[in-house]
């Protein structure tokens, strides 16, 4: 019984680091788009400006693709890329409750938008 | 301003009127906040961002500052009565506070805590006092190449000292310039990553940006593990056995002053380097009080000193951390980081213009540091068991109350749905920052520091060309930055051999 409990746990320790693995990996990906597409925006600026857009994007870059690397050498890719869609399949369970929160945040922030509203048309029409 | 008149200025300011009631209020928030695990200083300080629009300079940093000086306490007393430290900062004391506990002695070790708190923070902040002619000179050194070049030095101690992996630090880190490079360019007039959103144009707000990231993010990570904020409740003590027990502790800290002042000079010295903060410094600290004890032996089953040690070096810290903050402009730690926001909004500048004109503002912050400890102990002492009661609150009761404090903040700042939108992204970045180790203290670090580093550049290379970092100042700070990047990725390659 003890036994089976410590494999338990062990397992899910070890699911636990592959699907964070797999979140750092797919976090990382758009980290990397959104810095790439950064730097060739800058390029457009004036010098002055993209001055220290170059100093801060140059080494962010290389840094993002040595952390990618990393990450790659830690869990195999086919692994990651079943885990992020389990994870978008609500498979998931912590990913899952952070998905209901954040899509909680954003009912809340519609409501506030629609009762905004709500009081300006409220106050126009009757002030 | 000469510094005895700042010292009598900064006294008369924390004891008016306008700014004690702010000073008390803040102590009590930044107590509540310190008992409730999860939650801890840079989220007491967070919350307290959006209100210092209203406020004058002096209140507004008592307001803050209290709040952040009286979180370690209040974590210190969960970490003894309920073995769950209410922030990281408090670990130490589980060694010897729980195993006190057991022993009947949980309001000796309160008293104990409570009052070495007190008499780290004083110590930390009169040394800061102390250093002030120190870093009036030293200050007058630092031009915008030299500025330049620290605040990568200070982003660089924070990726390699923080808790978090390097490589993920120094990204953060980047990632936070990055973000404080958004908007219109002050000297050209360029939009950047503004997407033609005129909300942009004046860059990310602060307020947002830090609620997000401290605030939201915490609130994620309770929804998402659920429950009880502590499973278990070991018995409290009566309110007469409490007392009594805690005054025994008073007396004790007081006995041990000079294994209080020893710890506390540790914490300071660890406070002035950033990225290092309050958890290494109580550890080093229980580390001295257990190598110079006369009874080793009994450390981790209940010995007093280690208790004495963890706590007076943990907040000792504050004043260390304090120093680089007001005379160079570079936090240590994202405490500091909001600090040093706050005091943008309050309109004020650190650096050589903090050191020198408003020494005053300067010992109101020391001031707040030691009062609102005291007002901490104090009010920890009488109410230890009422407020111990705050961690038994589930989070799906705390979650929806915060998060409406923190939605309100965040419009308040400048009564913009926008402002909403950009506090819910930054609590998502945060919140997957927090779970896959990322640092928020280097994003935030490096988003503040961002208008700094931009400003000293360009002054740099127009005062000195190009090659401005290779003045003996910069040059030694590069070389400097250099060298420890260098030696630990040696370490880590030595490292990976071994294994």
């Amino acid at each position: 019984m003890a036994n089976n409990l410590e494999t338990e746990s062990t397992a899910n320790a070890d699911e636990k680091v592959v699907n964070r693995n797999a979140l750092e990996l797919a976090a990382l990906f758009i980290a990397a788009g959104l810095t790439l597409a950064a730097l060739i925006t800058a390029i457009g600026y004036d010098f002055s400006s993209s001055q220290p857009l170059f100093v801060i994007l140059v080494p962010l870059v290389l840094l993002i693709v040595v952390q990618i690397y990393r990450s790659m050498k830690q869990g195999d890719t086919e692994t990651s890329m079943n885990v992020v869609k389990a994870a978008l399949g609500g498979k998931i369970l912590d990913f899952a409750v952070s998905v209901k929160f954040f899509m909680l945040l954003l009912a809340l922030l519609l409501c506030i938008y629609i009762l905004g509203i709500m009081l300006v048309c409220y106050f126009r029409c009757f002030t | 301003m000469g510094i005895l008149e700042g010292l009598v200025s900064g006294f008369a300011q924390a004891i008016s009127l306008e700014v004690l009631p702010f000073l008390i209020v803040g102590s009590i928030f930044g107590m509540i906040i310190g008992i409730i695990p999860g939650l801890s200083g840079h989220f007491a300080m967070a919350m307290l961002i959006p209100f210092l629009y209203k406020m004058d300079p002096a209140p507004g940093i008592a307001f803050l500052l209290a709040a952040h000086a009286t979180v370690a306490q209040g974590g210190g007393l969960t970490a003894i009565l309920f073995s769950t430290p209410g922030t990281g900062q408090n670990a130490a004391t589980l060694l010897d506070g729980p195993p006190m506990r057991e022993q009947g002695k949980a309001g000796v070790a309160v008293g104990a805590a409570m009052t070495s708190c007190f008499l780290g923070a004083t110590f930390g902040a009169v040394a800061l006092a102390l250093l002030l002619p120190v870093l009036q000179q030293v200050v007058l050194f630092f031009g915008p190449p030299e500025i330049f070049v620290l605040s990568f030095l200070a982003l660089t101690f924070i990726a390699v000292l923080g808790k978090e992996d390097m490589t993920r630090s120094l990204i953060a880190g980047l990632l936070g310039l990055l973000v404080s490079m958004i908007g219109i360019d002050n000297v050209t007039n360029q939009e950047r990553f503004t997407f033609g959103l005129l909300e942009l144009y004046d860059g990310l707000p602060l307020v947002p940006v830090i609620l997000g990231l401290f605030a939201v993010a915490e609130m994620f990570d309770l929804f998402v593990k659920g429950g009880s904020l502590v499973d278990k409740q070991h018995g409290t003590l009566s309110a007469g056995q409490t007392q009594k027990q805690i005054f025994e502790g008073i007396c004790i800290a007081f006995k041990k002053w000079w294994l209080v002042m020893r710890c506390s000079a540790i914490g300071t010295t660890i406070g002035i380097i950033p990225g290092l903060g309050s958890a290494p410094a109580a550890f080093i600290a229980y580390g001295h009080a257990k190598q110079t004890s006369k009874s080793k032996e009994t450390f981790g089953k209940g010995n007093i000193e280690g208790v004495i040690g963890a706590e007076a070096a943990n907040d000792a810290v504050e004043g260390g951390a304090l120093a680089s903050t007001v005379a160079f402009g570079i936090p240590g730690s994202s405490s500091m980081a909001i600090l040093l926001g706050g005091l943008f909004i309050l309109g004020l500048e650190t650096g050589v213009d903090m050191v020198t004109t408003d020494v005053d503002i300067v010992f109101v912050m020391i001031f707040t540091v030691i009062f609102g400890n005291f007002i901490g102990t104090i009010f920890g002492m009488f109410l230890v068991n009422p407020i111990a009661r705050a961690t038994s609150i589930r989070s799906s009761i705390m979650v929806p109350i915060l998060i409406a404090v923190v939605v309100t903040g965040a419009f308040a700042a400048q009564g913009s749905l926008f402002d909403i939108v950009v506090t819910l992204i930054f609590g998502v970045i945060g919140y997957l920052m927090k779970i896959l180790n990322y640092s928020r203290a280097a994003m935030l670090i490096g988003y503040v520091l961002g208008h700094a580093v931009e400003k000293n550049l360009y002054l740099a290379t127009q005062l000195k060309g190009t090659f401005f970092f290779l003045s003996p100042i910069p040059l030694t700070l590069c070389l400097i930055t250099l060298g420890f990047i260098a030696y630990n990725v040696y370490g880590m390659i030595k490292d990976r051999e071994r294994l």
